[in-house]
């Protein structure tokens, strides 16, 4: 008799690759970026927390299984070592679209000595990272924020649930008790924002779905309405828009390993939304594998029946993509906007956003989307 | 004449491919074996030689809740769960690989119970996606080594193994798509089948439980695993083996972990009886039932019957595939592989009536699990097209005798969601019917709970 091992012990979930893409963080960013930092290196910050983090010093946290509650599951999970908060916007103003994307993270120690001599001693950290990218002549940013949690300087509330980095110069709060309407307060030199942001149903749960998952969980809006303020260099303008919101936690994700992940995310106009993960090898010593769901508008999620995504133009710097489902099903064409021609890959991986049109059960779709690119 | 002999004797001698028949299975010799060796190899020794490295299944899966685990297991394997052994390659690979327990050992009431089938694992999921995404764990090469090997057969047999609902186990279809994939001489690997697959979504199939071993003469409902029980137990091997080397080196313990299995007796019903209705029942049963079934008590006796297609009335197809011509590639290859020196694949066109012992722990009933309880087993009217349930080894109900559910007015077809779809058992699909068996229906409903009282003290 032959054999399988037992995965049910572990809800399947489209969260793994959302974790694992912050690896690579780069964001439609227009300049190339500085070579980064220590501080700024991602990968090696992970990479040192997770050696330090594996000892077993977290217990299994008990949203691993089972149902997620609401608003509770938008504060802080203290149980889990990360945790991140992703908010990718299209922000439109008489002067054009822009893309904005606000990712908080947050990296835990359960029992750690806070007198440890390394750079990230304190037993919590949080990072903010912002990323603008204009339509339009002027104005990009790129911003990242590490602070460790300490008072007046950076930390983290649940009742209600907010997270702050200097002060409140970056803020992620909730305003309204229902948990479904959010403020993102941006207070850069290089960027400034007061954006009203309202969680659109349908939400879907890491438990909803069949996407290749490891212990992680979360869940994710497909659709968010913004509205508000955003000053740059060229002055201020109110905006209002339209995007993803996603959080997730669980286990430190993985830097290197044989494999890497895309995440696409797709939004439609006609409502209805798609998640992809694409699992790469880095070697191609096998063809990817892609699982992906459909979000109809009324929140009904159906996998996609053996979708086959693959890069169309553009190996090293993919700028066109195409997915198609044997059953004729879903056939889609997704293309680089120009806003993210500029060059943003680095050895990190690289977002970009995307315009799509296509079919999908026998009508015409259009919509954008993000695709986050793992790192080669 | 001397021409016709040249030919014969250079033609390539093809294994032959016997049925059996009907009627009583004759016993055949079995080696000899140690049972407590034999459950020492069964939770320690990696005879499914390939798996996930442990440095991914840390990071992914990880240590075991204290009741998922064994006492007495080999040094490494504190942490695992019962269901997976650790395994140190000669090259350094270090993996956790899968054992017998994954499919053979279950809960019940709150109890481990080895030799228990698994009814409630869900096999509606191609692993094979999740043991790719696992490689993001995998650093050292000879651990990547590995993980590509099994990878790649995950891979070539997800179609096989993959079920569309839950508690359906694929093992059978799973081992026909390894021997599709194997070269019967050498059992090397290819990436592409050597002969054409089984079809793709695997029929529906119920773990039965190790204790009947005990009896039987033969392996499997359909009785296909005949002679020498060691060897055709280690089939699992074949998800891994790549060559015969590995294989011998596995049937030099196979006997022990027979003994193990034939040494095996079910749990004790757990909620207590009347004693005056086990005796009625005692009487109707050995009055309906014994002639196929066998007696109890005592001194028991087993015919080792297999009944015809025309008088069980149950689902054919897993007898027909087999004896019907179309499984002749599969058994031609067993015959002529090392597994077929000691044993032989001769499927019969019917299904075996099992030795009853702790029936009552092993729900759903049949071949193809297409029975919730054992009181509709014996009242075949009022089984239910369609049913769901919990997959909650707590859920039992001692009043029925078979797992809580729920009877539904449709079946898989229209339902959208497919967390919904796949809990759906729907007897109206090619495999899954709950027709045949009707031996019950004539009892009047007090012999039948009498008889239902009388199993519960097997
Ligand atoms: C993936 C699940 C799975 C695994 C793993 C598995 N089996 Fe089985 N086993 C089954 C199923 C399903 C059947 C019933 C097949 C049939 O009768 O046609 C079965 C049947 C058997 C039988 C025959 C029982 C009877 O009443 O005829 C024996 C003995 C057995 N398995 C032993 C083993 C051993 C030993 C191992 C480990 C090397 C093993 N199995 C691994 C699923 C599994
Ligand atoms: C003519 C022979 C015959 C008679 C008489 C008979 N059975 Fe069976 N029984 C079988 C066969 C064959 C199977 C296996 C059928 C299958 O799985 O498709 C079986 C299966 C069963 C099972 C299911 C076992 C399992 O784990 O799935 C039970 C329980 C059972 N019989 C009980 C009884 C009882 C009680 C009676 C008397 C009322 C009875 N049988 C009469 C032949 C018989």
């Amino acid at each position: 008799m032959s054999q399988n091992v037992n995965w049910s012990r572990h809800p399947a979930s489209w969260v793994l690759a959302a974790a694992l893409v912050v690896a690579g963080w780069v964001l439609f960013s227009h300049q190339r970026p500085e070579p980064p930092a220590a501080r700024d290196d991602l990968s090696a910050v992970l990479r040192a927390w997770d050696r330090e983090t594996t000892a077993g010093d977290f217990p299994r946290p008990a949203s691993e299984r089972g149902q997620l509650r609401f608003p509770r599951e938008h504060g802080v999970h203290a149980d889990v070592p990360f945790e991140v908060w992703d908010t990718v916007m299209r922000l439109t103003s008489e002067q054009g679209t822009r893309w904005l994307r606000v990712r908080f993270l947050r990296l835990a120690a359960a029992a750690r000595a806070p007198d440890r001599g390394s750079a990230w001693a304190a037993s919590e950290f949080l990072r903010a990272e912002l990323t603008l990218v204009a339509g339009a002549p002027a104005g990009s940013a790129h911003v990242v924020r590490n602070s460790r949690v300490a008072l007046g300087i950076a930390g983290r509330a649940s009742d209600p649930p907010k997270l702050w980095i200097n002060g409140d110069s970056l803020a992620w709060v909730r305003t309204e008790a229902s948990g479904d309407q959010w403020e993102l307060v941006l207070h850069e030199s290089e960027l400034q924002a007061r954006l009203q942001l309202t969680l659109a149903t349908p939400r879907v749960t890491s438990g909803d779905t069949d996407l290749p998952g490891g212990p992680w969980a979360g869940y994710l809006h497909p659709h968010l309405a913004v509205s508000g303020e955003l000053k740059t260099a060229d002055g201020a303008r109110p905006v209002l828009g339209t995007g993803w919101f996603t959080h997730n936690w669980g286990p430190v994700p993985p830097v290197g390993g044989q494999v890497t992940f895309d995440r696409w995310l797709l939004q439609f106009d006609q409502g209805d939304a798609l998640v992809l993960v694409q699992t790469r090898r880095r070697d191609g010593s096998a063809p990817p594998s892609s699982r992906a769901v459909w979000i109809a508008a009324n929140g009904q999620i159906r996998a996609l029946d053996r979708p086959v995504a693959q890069v169309k133009t553009g190996s090293r710097r993919p700028d066109a993509w195409s997915l198609i489902t044997p059953d004729g099903r879903t056939r889609l064409k997704v293309e680089a906007t120009t806003e993210s021609t500029d060059d943003t890959a680095t050895d990190q991986g690289m977002a970009v956003s995307v315009r799509v049109e296509g079919q999908h059960d026998g009508r015409p779709v259009t919509g954008w989307g993000v695709i986050d690119v793992g790192s080669p | 004449m001397a021409v016709v002999l040249l030919l014969s004797a250079c033609a390539p001698e093809e294994p032959v491919v016997r049925t059996s028949p009907t009627g009583t299975v004759p016993a055949t010799l079995q080696r000899a074996g140690n049972p407590d060796q034999g459950y020492r190899a069964l939770v320690n020794e990696a005879y499914i030689s390939c798996g996930m490295p442990t440095a991914a299944w840390r990071k992914t899966l990880g240590p075991a809740p204290p009741e998922q685990r064994l006492p007495g297991r080999a040094p490494g394997n504190e942490e695992l769960p019962y269901s997976l052994t650790r395994h140190r390659t000669p090259a350094g690979a270090d993996l956790v690989v899968s054992n017998c327990l994954a499919c053979h050992a279950s809960f019940f009431n709150g109890q481990l119970v080895i030799g228990l089938g698994n009814e409630n694992l869900d096999f509606t999921e191609d692993v094979s996606a999740r043991a790719e995404a696992a490689g993001a764990y995998v650093e050292a090469e000879a651990d990547a080594a590995e993980w590509k090997r099994w990878v790649a057969v995950l891979r070539a047999t997800a179609p096989y193994t993959t079920t569309d609902t839950v508690g359906v186990n694929p093992a059978i279809s799973a081992t026909l798509a390894l021997l599709a994939h194997r070269d019967p001489k050498t059992l090397a690997w290819s990436d592409t089948p050597l002969m054409a697959p089984p079809p793709p979504t695997p029929a529906a199939t119920s773990v039965p439980p190790w204790w009947r071993m005990g009896k039987k003469h033969a392996m499997f409902y359909n009785t296909e695993g005949r002679g020498d029980q060691a060897r055709i137990m280690m089939l699992g091997a074949l998800l891994c083996a790549d060559e015969v080397a590995t294989v011998k080196a596995i049937d030099a313990y196979a006997p022990d972990i027979r003994a193990y299995v034939t040494s095996l007796k079910p749990p004790r019903w757990p909620f207590g009886v009347e004693v005056k209705l086990v005796e009625r029942g005692r009487t109707v049963f050995e009055r309906t039932c014994a002639a196929c079934h066998g007696t109890y008590g005592e001194s028991p006796t087993y015919p080792n019957l297999v009944v015809d297609l025309a008088t069980i009335g149950t689902d054919p197809a897993m007898a027909r595939f087999a004896a019907g011509g179309e499984g002749d590639r599969f058994s031609r290859w067993f015959n002529g592989s090392y597994y077929g020196e000691m044993a032989e694949s001769a499927p019969a066109m019917g299904y075996i009536a099992p030795p009853l012992d702790g029936v009552w722990a092993t729900a759903p009933y049949l071949h193809n699990g297409s029975v919730p309880t054992l009181e509709l087993l014996l009242d075949s009217p009022r089984r239910p097209a369609y049913w769901t349930r919990s997959f909650d080894s707590n859920d039992y109900d001692p009043t029925t005798l078979g797992w809580r559910f729920r009877e539904l007015p449709h079946g898989k077809a229209g339902v959208e969601d497919r967390e919904e779809r796949k809990r759906i058992y729907d007897t109206t699909l090619p495999g899954y019917s709950n027709a045949g068996h009707t031996f019950g229906d004539a009892l009047t409903a007090d012999e039948r709970r009498a008889v239902l009282e009388y199993l519960k003290t097997l």
